[in-house]
């Protein structure tokens, strides 16, 4: 069963979360295998899902991790993603803190670590990365330094991350070069096995094999089918997690 | 054609090599490939199957191509006139890359106008329009580089300070292949780089990447001695094949992300980053290995050179800046039939053959025309300038 599928399923069996991403019945956050991530566990949010009910998840990202965005900007995959990870987890309550900020750069969240993400001591941190440093031309290995700056110190102090890399949209591709950074992030993923949720590719897949219809002239149906391509998004990493913490040693 | 070029060519037995022309020829078409986002057809090229890519052959080639080109001139006519002729080819390549900007910002301009703003805002395309002259001046000093618009500006920079360096490597090959591998390394602790617009550093660390142009400006002059040739083929070909299946074998985690789990961590904590702005060893020495394969198998006389499979590729080969540049534009125009009319894989397919029969029907076309003008060989202008 694909990915999307199981999650869909779980989520139809709570109940109470909007299935905008499934279209005429049909489930449009389905992938390929390949472009799943390495299974790399999760071990401290594994212990504390077995210690405890409450669970802490730190956002950190840039504007496609804002909530409560202006109508101009679409549904963030963040969004109503505790209520996913209670539906994926029955008995768990999950409180969900969004550090994210507008062109924030891979180096200023690392920055941020010590005292705005370590000091909170969360269960598990959701670090969305690399499309700023992308708008930016940002050094890669600046890019990469900050990477493993950061997911250094959130080891060092016992927190599990998961990368979120950056979205695409082939209309942008020869204005802003994702690719390289998504690349990157992969590597520094691999090297510090960290689980890495690649946007990049899944998007990328979805794009052509137009599951999603982002090319449209009406801005609105634009908005509309971006929102469900980032609820799909957030099925996608609620499975992400489930599976690092229930198929892993 | 030098008469260094032709004593060279006729060492090896008589005619060009034409291995350049079609390696090179290769490699342009992989790049071409590489440069439509979204594009399957890229899968065909060697950075799927390796460390390397197209840029390294590329420059490698590059590098050996100038050698052929200009490295007879300084003996014949001397330092002024090499420099001259080195720095309008250099001013050539200068104005095809701010032709293509221009394409460039025609391009972006239309798509701005109807892009989605679900990813306008977090991508902040806006904002390199806030300040057009002053992006317009980043661009002509080669600070600001449009994605895939990275290995002209490259090249230019290694053209422009190249005559001092022929000079140097026709007096001490040694010193000056020392002198660059010293530098290379440098980069790799100090990450020395110039500046880009609007923020970081050249995308291709000129200071890294001239090894490889050096490298193959090197083997160029010492082609008729072969020094690479004292290596026994049968341990050569062992070592370069491990390397080249082991780089294939990580390559393929890359591809099926669930795999990577099976590569033990000491290792990937050994093997990543693997930098490409920066030339990472990883990368030098695939590409090093990929080199000394295609010498030790393919022969300058290989009988595949000759066949009709080979020829689109070696006239490509003949004209690179024409078909460098061609390649680029028509780069764009894929991606814009690809984003604003259909993405699909037979759409995909058809803008991939459709742009390489353009550019090996230009190349033919301008062969027949060097020939119809009287230019030695239709394309032997360029025996081996890379962009000549």
């Amino acid at each position: 069963m694909k990915v999307g599928s199981l999650v869909s399923l779980c989520l139809a069996a709570w109940g109470g979360y909007p299935l905008a991403a499934a279209e005429g019945g049909k489930d449009r956050c389905v992938f390929p295998d390949e472009l799943r991530s390495a299974n790399f566990p999760l071990p401290g949010l594994k212990k504390r899902l077995q210690q405890t009910s409450q669970i802490v998840v730190l956002v950190l990202g840039s504007s496609s991790s804002m909530t409560g965005q202006p109508a101009r900007n679409p549904r963030s995959y963040v969004q109503d993603l505790d209520l996913a990870l209670q539906a994926a987890f029955p008995g768990k309550t999950f409180v969900l803190k969004n550090l994210s900020k507008r062109m924030q750069s891979a180096a200023e969240m690392a920055q941020r670590l010590p005292a705005d993400v370590i000091s909170g001591r969360p269960d598990l941190v959701i670090w969305q990365t690399g499309t700023v440093e992308a708008a930016r031309h940002v050094d890669t290995n600046s890019f990469t330094d900050a990477l493993i700056q950061g997911l250094e110190a959130l080891r060092r102090a016992g927190i599990d991350v998961i990368l979120v890399g950056p979205q695409t949209h082939n209309r942008l591709a020869t204005m802003i070069d994702v690719e390289s950074y998504n690349d990157v992030l992969g590597q520094i993923a691999d090297r510090e096995s960290a689980s890495f949720l690649s946007r990049f590719d899944i998007m990328r897949y979805w794009e052509e094999s137009g599951t999603f219809v982002l090319g449209s002239q009406d801005k609105g149906a634009q908005m509309r089918e971006a929102g469900a391509q980032s609820q799909c998004i957030t099925q996608i990493l609620v499975e992400q997690i489930r599976r690092a913490v229930t198929e892993t040693q | 054609m030098s008469a260094g070029v032709i004593s060279a060519h006729a060492a090896q037995g008589g005619g060009r090599d034409l291995r350049l022309d079609f390696f090179r020829g290769l490699a342009l078409i992989f790049i071409f490939l590489n440069h439509i986002p979204g594009n399957a057809m890229s899968w065909l090229s060697s950075r799927n199957f390796g460390f390397s890519d197209a840029t390294e052959i590329f420059i490698f080639i590059s590098g050996y191509s100038v050698i052929l080109a200009y490295g007879g001139v300084i003996d014949r006519q001397g330092f002024l006139p090499l420099t001259a002729r080195i720095w309008r080819r250099a001013w050539q390549v200068y104005a095809a890359h701010i032709f293509l900007f221009v394409v460039f910002v025609a391009h972006i301009s239309y798509v701005s106008e109807r892009f989605n703003p679900a990813f306008a805002e977090e991508m902040n395309i806006g904002e390199i329009f806030e300040a057009p002259h002053t992006l317009m001046f980043q661009a002509l000093i080669l600070a600001f580089k449009p994605a895939n618009m990275d290995v002209l500006p490259l090249y230019i920079v290694l053209l422009a300070v190249f005559p001092p360096v022929i000079v140097l490597l026709k007096r001490q090959p040694a010193w000056v292949l020392a002198g660059s591998f010293l530098l290379w390394l440098a980069v790799q602790y100090r990450h020395w780089n110039l500046p880009a617009y609007p923020d970081g550093a050249w995308f291709f660390n000129p200071f890294a990447w001239q090894l490889l142009f050096i490298v193959g400006g090197w083997c160029a002059l010492r082609r008729d001695a072969a020094p690479w040739r004292r290596i026994p083929p049968r341990l050569g070909l062992g070592l370069s094949l491990a390397y080249l299946l082991f780089a294939l074998a990580i390559v393929a985690t890359w591809t099926y992300s669930p795999w990577a789990v099976y590569v033990p961590v000491w290792l990937r904590q050994i093997l990543y980053p693997i930098d490409k702005t920066e030339l990472d060893v990883l990368r030098l020495l695939h590409f090093l290995a990929l080199a000394y394969v295609v010498v030790v198998v393919v022969r300058p006389g290989a009988a595949f050179l000759g066949s009709w499979a080979a020829r689109p590729f070696i006239i490509c080969g003949r004209h690179s800046l024409q078909i460098f540049c061609t390649g680029v534009f028509l780069s764009f125009l894929g991606h814009f039939i690809l984003s604003e009319v259909n993405s699909s894989l037979g759409m995909q397919v058809g803008v991939s053959l459709a742009g390489i029969a353009l550019l090996v029907g230009l190349a033919a076309t301008i062969s027949w025309y060097d020939r119809a003008s009287g230019k030695r060989g239709g394309g032997s202008r360029t025996a081996g300038s890379v962009t000549s």
